[in-house]
């Protein structure tokens, strides 16, 4: 019998977050990613609003979303941009040439143009360890284990799981954009109010 | 947004080049103008080239141009598309006259041309319609490609009749002042529209850092090109024309600069006063 097909995801626990930075080294040590190049950066919302009551701050962990609908694949006139069977977007350095379309199409600004390569970079799930039934290495490295990759078409699996227990604070990035990205957010239980009064959470 | 240079110049050198082509054509073809077409498709094809030399500056890896070629969705993979289709229907509108004489056969040329230049606008203007830049989320910016094209086309074109030493038709100076007014009111409406794009992005063009840029648009796209134009036509002088025609061009630059500035990416969450921050 034909394996099932899969559609890789990750769900980021921003109440776990405390932006350490780990994922970001992982990420580049893992990937050999050049520098001044990142396809994994943790921000910094907030501080805002007033002491002691109603500041509000949490950390973000931004990189590509693996859409389903990516808009960068959609774009790219050269076919670089391309997307796996099972929902990982992907870079051919080969067939790159620089024009830059996919950075300005991404809403997420998850893409760089690496100045040594003169192609566009991107997170790649670690699909390579994903293959070897491994973590991706921000996920595997995360202290605090807020990061959690897995089959989003697999109701058994350990994201699908995180998803259904933490169901009342899921949050996908500007999802009035269409591209439904794969890498899911957990909003923070305190500190992010404003956010999750605006989505009505 | 980061200000494109090489596609600054690009697109303004395809708009004057292709939207005069297409004005004259239809001048010809309309208004009973007896325009030197093979002319102005080489001063066309002379634009286009410079065009689109500046635009491989903007290619990272220009030497992979040819991939270019494979996403049959994509706007660019459009545009190279008809890229060498119209290269060739100018340069035998070009030659003709000169080489060889077409006869009949002419006209179908031509209207391939024309055809093939407004298309090749149209999907240089769709390119930028994109929804994360919320400034360019709008069907203006294909409009606005395709008006600037005419406008600074028309304007030439009128240069053109008076430099061959025909008097400009009434027809085409009023379709030229009209379409000058429709491209600065459809101009100023895409500004408005930028002060509420929404996303934490709305941008005040006579604010920093968007205001020199408009008052240059202002002061050339509008002043100059307005104030040459009606002196060109009303004393009949092919360098008031000219001055105007290049005016236009200018203003075009100094509008896409603009366009591009305004062009800012939407914020991961709009709802809070400050963007995210990186502590590294």
């Amino acid at each position: 019998m034909a394996e099932a097909k899969r559609r890789y995801g990750m769900v980021i626990d921003l109440d776990k977050c405390t932006g350490c930075q780990a994922c970001a080294v992982a990420c580049k040590m893992e990937n050999n990613v050049d520098l001044g190049v990142f396809w994994n950066r943790v921000y910094r919302m907030g501080p805002v609003g007033a002491y002691p009551d109603a500041v509000e701050m949490f950390y973000f962990p931004n990189q590509c979303m693996h859409c389903e609908h990516p808009s960068c694949v959609e774009v790219c006139p050269t076919k670089a941009t391309y997307q796996t069977d099972e929902g990982v977007v992907l870079v051919d350095a080969n067939l790159c040439f620089g024009c830059q379309y996919c950075i300005w199409a991404c809403p997420y600004e998850a893409r760089t143009l690496n100045p040594k390569t003169k192609t566009v970079e991107k997170c790649i799930l670690c699909v390579h360890k994903l293959e070897r039934g491994e973590q991706p290495a921000c996920a595997y490295t995360c202290t605090t284990g807020c990061r959690t990759v897995g089959d989003l078409d697999d109701p058994e699996s350990a994201i699908s799981k995180v998803l259904e227990a933490n169901a009342d604070r899921v949050y996908r990035v500007h999802p009035e954009f269409g591209n439904n990205p794969s890498v899911v957010y957990l909003v923070p239980r305190k500190g992010a109010e404003t956010l999750c009064k605006s989505i009505g959470h | 947004m980061q200000i494109h240079w090489p596609l600054v110049i690009s697109t303004a050198c395809q708009r004057v080049g292709l939207g005069m082509f297409a004005c004259a054509f239809l001048a010809n073809l309309a208004l009973g103008t007896v325009l030197p077409l093979n002319v102005v498709a080489l001063a066309t094809l002379t634009l286009l080239a410079v065009g689109g030399i500046a635009s491989i500056f903007h290619l990272q890896t220009p030497a992979r141009f040819f991939n270019a070629f494979s996403n049959f969705g994509s706007h660019l993979t459009q545009e190279a598309l008809i890229t060498p289709f119209l290269g060739i229907a100018l340069l035998a509108c070009g030659l003709n006259g000169f080489v060889y004489d077409m006869g009949p056969a002419t006209i179908v040329v031509e209207t391939a041309a024309c055809i093939l230049a407004a298309a090749f606008l149209a999907c240089t203007g769709l390119a930028y319609q994109m929804r994360s830049r919320p400034a360019w989320n709008t069907g203006f910016v294909l409009g606005l490609f395709l008006l600037t094209a005419a406008e600074a086309g028309s304007i030439a074109v009128c240069a053109v009749c008076v430099l061959i030493g025909a008097v400009v038709p009434t027809g085409l100076a009023v379709a030229t002042g009209v379409l000058f007014v429709a491209c600065v009111v459809v101009q100023c409406a895409y500004l408005a529209r930028m002060r509420h794009v929404g996303y934490g992005v709305d941008v005040r063009v006579n604010e920093e850092p968007y205001k020199t840029v408009f008052y240059l648009w202002l002061a050339v796209g509008v002043a100059c090109t307005g104030a040459g134009l009606a002196a060109g036509l009303a004393v009949a002088s092919s360098e008031l024309l000219l001055a105007a025609a290049v005016a236009s061009a200018l203003g075009i630059v100094a509008w896409t600069v603009l366009f591009f500035k305004g062009a800012c990416k939407v914020k991961m969450f709009p709802m809070y006063p400050v963007d995210l921050n990186l502590d590294m």
